[in-house]
């Protein structure tokens, strides 16, 4: 016999053994510098996740990417007739078209990449079990099928500002920097659901109410300040907690006041300052939070 | 301990490639209560209704299923693992592979694991071809080294015009071929096989053998879990027979599957 058994080793020994043949460890969480690193060279294998979730989404309807456009000109609609028209909370808000139609796609896109983020991991645990990959290609991936899917609700949100005459203004070049912003805060707050609603899968039926509960707290077809006259703070908090933030932003940026009420879409730097405060403080923290339960994903 | 009675492959081993120490998986199973259908006894209303909410409201069981593995695999070696359904096999290569956590323990591997197993579809709606991008780059691979290889895959796992269909369109034997040839497109440090052979007919069973015999000549390591005596007999020199998530012998394979035959009959 050539070797000592194998199986009378102590962990020590194991280790050591290890270390000497230069094996390394298996299901262990990897340093971040390397973790990243691996993600960095998977980014092919992201891109083409995203992009062939992209196209199977609208797959299997015979309007097929039709609905793309459709789904969310649909939601436009009912939200027009019913806050809009039946409820009449246009009411001093000028051009109520162009302000709901940013409100509408902007938080459905948020909305819509918190919910796939929750069951990320879930939704794919063929892949997971089958091939080892650094698994925050699971969120990323599910956050750039979002941004893909966009496009066509921004192309209509666009339409419906130039049919309301909305002046193209020098502005609107901030829009970009709204949308990065927004998506890196929306990744970062992914990578957090995603991490404990694997964990926890109840609390992906959370993630409903929530955004619904969001939905009414970040003005999406109403204009927070209007209707907190007389409780300033809290619609201070409302309108610079991120998701309403980014649309206060994107409202700012992109319709243009009317003479009568020109302080009506102001925005001031320390907005701008807040808008990429939030971002990178969600996608660092969301980020090595994800990253600090690697090893366990995938269990059950 | 069993231990001292351990008899080895007479040829001299390789360094090792894998160590495995003291392995436990526990997984959580979610809705596991018993029905109750066989209590005899009557109750009453309330308790009744009582039992009916507690069965589907917090029923998570946690299941055992690997109870302290330990083993070295070496350089060249080709090991079979063996035991009746439900001792642990699978789970236990999901874990060795990295790819399923287990709680205690701890596993170390040189180079690259691949796993297949019978039920680990890519993305089933996805055509033959796309899967074949995405496994390649999962792995790691750049899309230059796929494309490189795309016609290698592609005829190896012998599909011909399929690739360019769904996957879910496919048989069970061909889906088990492309994730096979998409697997071992890089010939891996370490190539587990859960059963998947079982789907394939001759020609691939041949190829397969093949694969197996190039990792191991690439002083690679290969786990096989099968069924079938003939294969682990053909295909491996080293057997582990596992009975409820622990190593009952390891040895030559011959012997132990000898031994393991042998107990089947007696049980029967």
């Amino acid at each position: 016999m050539t070797q000592p058994t194998p199986e009378a080793l102590s962990p020590r020994q194991a280790a050591d053994l290890a270390a000497q043949h230069g094996l390394r460890r298996l299901g262990a969480r990897p340093p971040l510098g390397q973790y990243i690193g691996a993600l960095w060279s998977r980014r092919h294998f992201v891109k083409m996740l995203a992009s062939s979730d992209a196209m199977g989404r609208n797959q299997g309807s015979y309007l097929g990417q039709v609905w793309a456009v459709l789904n969310p000109l649909l939601q436009f609609a009912v939200f027009w007739v019913v806050f809009g028209v039946a409820l009449n909370l246009s009411k001093g808000t000028s051009d109520f078209l162009s302000f709901l139609a940013i409100g509408v796609f902007l938080y459905g896109f948020m909305s819509s990449c918190l919910h796939s983020c929750a069951t990320s991991i879930r939704s794919r645990l063929g892949l997971v079990r089958a091939l080892d990959f650094p698994r925050a290609v699971l969120p990323i991936s599910v956050v750039m099928t979002e941004i893909v899917m966009m496009w066509p609700a921004l192309l209509v949100m666009f339409l419906v500002l130039i049919l309301r005459g909305q002046p193209i203004t020098w502005e609107w070049l901030l829009f970009p920097v709204v949308l990065v912003c927004m998506y890196s805060f929306i990744l970062g707050a992914g990578f957090m659901l995603a991490r404990i609603c694997e964990a926890t899968p109840d609390y992906a039926n959370l993630v409903g109410v929530a955004t619904q509960l969001l939905r009414y707290m970040s003005g999406v077809f109403f204009n927070i300040a209007q209707y907190a006259k007389n409780h300033e703070l809290i619609a201070w908090l409302l309108e610079h907690q991120p998701l309403g933030l980014y649309l206060k932003l994107a409202r700012c940026v992109l319709i243009t006041p009317d003479p009568k009420n020109p302080g009506e879409y102001a925005h001031y730097p320390y907005e701008w300052a807040m808008a990429v405060g939030w971002a990178a403080v969600f996608l660092g923290l969301g980020f090595v939070f994800f990253w600090r339960a690697e090893a366990r994903y995938g269990r059950d | 301990m069993a231990e001292t009675e351990v008899v080895f492959a007479p040829r001299p081993k390789g360094p090792p490639t894998m160590i495995v120490d003291d392995v436990h998986v526990r997984y959580r199973v979610f809705g596991g209560r018993r029905v109750g259908a066989t209590r005899e006894h009557r109750q009453g209303i309330y308790q009744r209704l009582f039992d009916r909410t507690t069965r589907t409201v917090g029923a998570m069981k946690e299941v055992h299923a690997v109870r302290g593995v330990s083993f070295v695999a070496h350089e060249g070696e080709s090991i079979g693992i063996i035991g009746r359904n439900g001792a642990g096999k699978s789970t236990l290569l999901r874990a060795i592979a990295g790819l399923l956590p287990y709680s205690e323990g701890a596993v170390y591997a040189k180079g690259q694991c691949a796993l297949l197993g019978v039920n680990a579809a890519l993305l089933p709606r996805l055509t033959g071809d796309r899967n074949i991008l995405l496994g390649g780059l999962a792995l790691g691979m750049s899309p230059a080294e796929i494309r490189e290889k795309f016609d290698e895959i592609v005829e190896f796992s012998g599909i011909g015009e399929f690739v360019y269909l769904p996957m879910k369109a496919y048989s069970s034997g061909m889906g088990a071929r492309l994730r096979f040839a998409i697997a071992t497109a890089r010939v891996p440090d370490i190539l587990m096989i859960d059963e998947a052979l079982s789907t394939g007919d001759e020609a691939f069973r041949r190829r397969s053998q093949d694969k197996v015999m190039e990792v191991k000549e690439q002083a690679g390591t290969v786990f096989l879990v099968s069924h079938s005596a003939t294969t682990v007999l053909t295909m491996c020199e080293r057997a582990i027979w596992l009975e409820k998530g622990q190593v009952v012998q390891d040895g030559p394979a011959d012997e132990i599957v000898a031994a393991y035959q042998e107990a089947m009959q007696k049980s029967k």
